[in-house]
């Protein structure tokens, strides 16, 4: 075993201690738990630890290509590879742009680039013990102790970027399994892009999670022994303000008190895992407790409500499919604008296109349940993007959604003549009654003819495990449609009828 | 050694188009052999598809394409989608085009198409659109498999609403 002379203070990526920034010899890297050779210093440099390029190849084991006349350095291994050039402020990671908070440097003729970086894109990861002053680096395959290294038994610094917590460190150890568990498997996430978690809070039986962005794609579960809910939120981290507050623990690990509460007992949250980057949130609860779990834009949070749905299977009624109905949270309704972005959907000879009609339509749809006691509206989009059908499936699932309505508007070029309004469906057993309802309504609304209620084979009627339907409006193609949808009252019109619709399915007071 | 592996693989594509492009000089109109011009135009009798002004099911029309080469008859056969004298059927192809049809081996056919944003179709009309393609060219027994690119890509959806399967085979039509 050969000791090693680099300084490899990883906490102070996030944490300025500006009187350490200088080289600092006999400290520790160990790669799978056994200590690499000191083949030479490694530096501070504006909070990262930066390794001369030698020790990529000598002591990781990376291939490395040094172009000179670019200075460019191409790493790779079997899986991947990356570039990263002198000065450069970002690096190329399998031909994706990833931005770099230090750029590969040139000191006295040894090229020095973030060890951080490098290690965690290469598949490693990266652990920094603070009171040996050493660093852990563990390759994927290395089993379990990739997930939950073995460290000393002392109390690293708070860190973001990766720390994950010794288990057998005191008291609070055996609660922190959920936290510690990474999940390599998942590719690298570009750091610029991640989410901020800015608060977490419950009141009213529900978590508050205030997000930086909306439309995020969180991930439950419900695990037991112990009882609690598990929430994953992927390609976030904690906003610097947040981890920087006293709710987190020196082990990185925040946790909020819940007192005097039926069910919740504490909250646990912490950064899970760093590539991609995903922020856990754990509930720890005192039984099993049903939930839903949705998303909310202006502000943007991400709640767990306990209120609301029950995982019964319910009761039939008349209508059909049974909704199952909140016990005092409220129903879930997916709107879903088609199309948008770089797929505009049908267009009229005006050229208006369809992409914008939907898109108004489900805003007002949406304004019209802004103060609605009983119903939940979840956009899939909110302005003119490309959403994946996928994706909009994924999130009417995620969110637990009761109700799935797609609104489009139609065309058939060379039959203009052709008007009217459309109601799609796919699966019977789920949507047919509640296409119809909807339908009665629809066309209450557009004052436009029947064309009558449908069943198609249709990506996001079908692949949705809710009452889902399409509904396409009026023909665009038809020059009287046409006129007809782009006016405020005609879709005020539609907005009220889609929500009379929902209401009477639901069988709550229209 | 991967890197042997993958030029050889190179070579042998480039000798494939070499010896493809040979065969291609036979053909009327780059001059070539005599036998290549003595290809007689043939009529064939096929169904063509399209749908009624519901917009609601698939309508079949019989249609004769005409084709000097055999190998233009997946095309001709596509392009009669776009047409119809019967004033009550309605076209589900007319304003996109129809670029090529080529059979691969195995019976994989490649279609190609280009469709302007001014013709997309609603839901129903899409999900039609794509099977009336299904239905005519699987009428060929030799077509095993279907794969619809647009403008040479492989795409998730023709207009938005219906997901393509890449490629469709003769299940998809069941
Ligand atoms: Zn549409």
């Amino acid at each position: 075993m050969k000791k090693i002379g680099a300084v490899v203070l990883f906490c102070l990526m996030l944490f300025m201690l500006p009187s350490l920034s200088h080289a600092n010899a006999g400290h520790q890297m160990y790669l799978n738990g056994i200590s690499l050779a000191p083949s030479t210093e490694g530096q501070i440099i504006q909070n990262s630890t930066m390794i001369p390029i030698r020790v990529v190849v000598e002591e990781l084991g990376f291939q490395v290509d040094w172009d000179k006349k670019t200075r460019t350095a191409s790493i790779h291994n079997d899986k991947k590879s990356m570039m990263l050039a002198v000065d450069q402020k970002w690096a190329t990671v399998d031909g994706k742009k990833v931005s770099l908070d230090m750029p590969p440097t040139l000191i006295s003729d040894t090229t020095l680039v973030p060890l951080r970086f490098v290690g965690e894109q290469m598949g490693l990861v990266v652990n920094w013990e603070n009171e040996s002053k050493s660093v852990y680096l563990f390759t994927s395959d290395f089993g379990s102790e990739v997930t939950q290294p073995e460290l000393p038994t002392t109390s690293p610094e708070p860190e973001q970027g990766g720390t994950t917590t010794p288990k057998d460190q005191d008291k609070n150890r055996n609660t922190n399994e959920d936290l510690n568990e990474a999940d390599l498997e998942n590719g690298m996430q570009v750091a610029d892009e991640l989410t901020e978690v800015q608060t977490v809070t419950f009141e009213d039986n529900r978590l508050v999670v205030g997000v930086s962005k909306d439309g995020l794609l969180p991930k439950s579960q419900r695990l037991s022994n112990p009882d609690r809910i598990v929430i994953d939120i992927p390609n976030a981290k904690f906003a610097d303000q947040f981890f920087n507050s006293q709710i987190f623990g020196t082990n990185g690990q925040g946790e909020l008190q819940v007192q005097g509460h039926a069910i919740v007992s504490k909250i646990r949250f912490s950064l899970f895992s760093n590539s991609p980057s995903t922020v856990r949130i754990v509930m720890d609860i005192k039984q099993s407790q049903s939930f839903s779990l949705y998303t909310t834009k202006d502000p943007n949070t991400i709640i767990v409500d306990l209120n609301g749905s029950t995982s019964d299977t319910g009761t039939s009624t008349g209508t059909g499919t049974a909704v199952n109905p909140p016990q005092s949270g409220k129903y879930v309704v997916v709107i879903d604008a088609g199309h948008g972005g770089s797929d505009p959907g049908t267009s009229s000879k005006n050229n208006r296109y369809e992409k914008d009609f939907n898109l108004a339509e489900a805003l007002k749809v949406a304004e019209l349940f802004r103060n609605d006691p009983d119903v939940e509206i979840i956009l899939t989009r909110s302005d003119d993007t490309y959403v994946k059908r996928s994706d909009r499936v994924a999130l009417a699932k995620q969110v637990q959604a009761n109700l799935f309505i797609s609104i489009h508007a139609n065309s058939i070029l060379n039959k203009s003549s052709i008007t009217g309004t459309e109601t799609y469906y796919t699966r019977e057993d789920k949507s047919k009654a509640f296409a119809q309802v909807m339908h009665s309504h629809l066309i209450q609304g557009t004052k436009l003819p029947d064309r009558g209620v449908r069943q198609k084979s249709l990506e996001v009627t079908r692949e949705t495990d809710m009452p889902a339907v399409l509904l396409e409006v009026g023909y665009l193609s038809n020059q009287s449609d046409e006129a007809a949808l782009y006016t405020e009252d005609f879709q005020n019109r539609v907005a009220q009828s889609i929500k009379n619709g929902i209401r009477q399915y639901l069988g709550l007071q229209t | 050694m991967r890197k042997m592996t993958l030029l050889l693989g190179m070579l042998i594509t480039i000798i494939a188009i070499a010896a493809g492009c040979g065969q291609k000089s036979g053909d009327p109109e780059t001059g070539g052999k005599p036998e290549a011009q003595q290809h007689a135009e043939q009529t064939l009798h096929i169904q063509a598809y399209y749908t009624d002004d519901q917009i609601l099911n698939l309508v079949q029309e019989k249609k004769d394409i005409k084709f000097a080469d055999e190998k233009a008859k997946y095309l001709e056969a596509l392009k009669a989608l776009q047409s119809t004298d019967d004033a009550k059927l309605v076209k589900l192809w007319q304003e996109n085009e129809f670029q090529s049809a080529i059979l691969k081996d195995g019976g994989a056919l490649i279609i190609d198409v280009k469709i302007p944003a001014e013709a997309h179709l609603g839901a129903s009309g899409e999900d039609l659109a794509i099977q009336a393609v299904l239905k005519t060219v699987f009428q060929f027994e030799e077509v095993q498999s279907v794969d619809i690119l647009v403008d040479g890509q492989s795409v998730d959806s023709l207009m938005g609403h219906v997901e393509l399967e890449h490629p469709y085979t003769r299940k998809s039509i069941m």
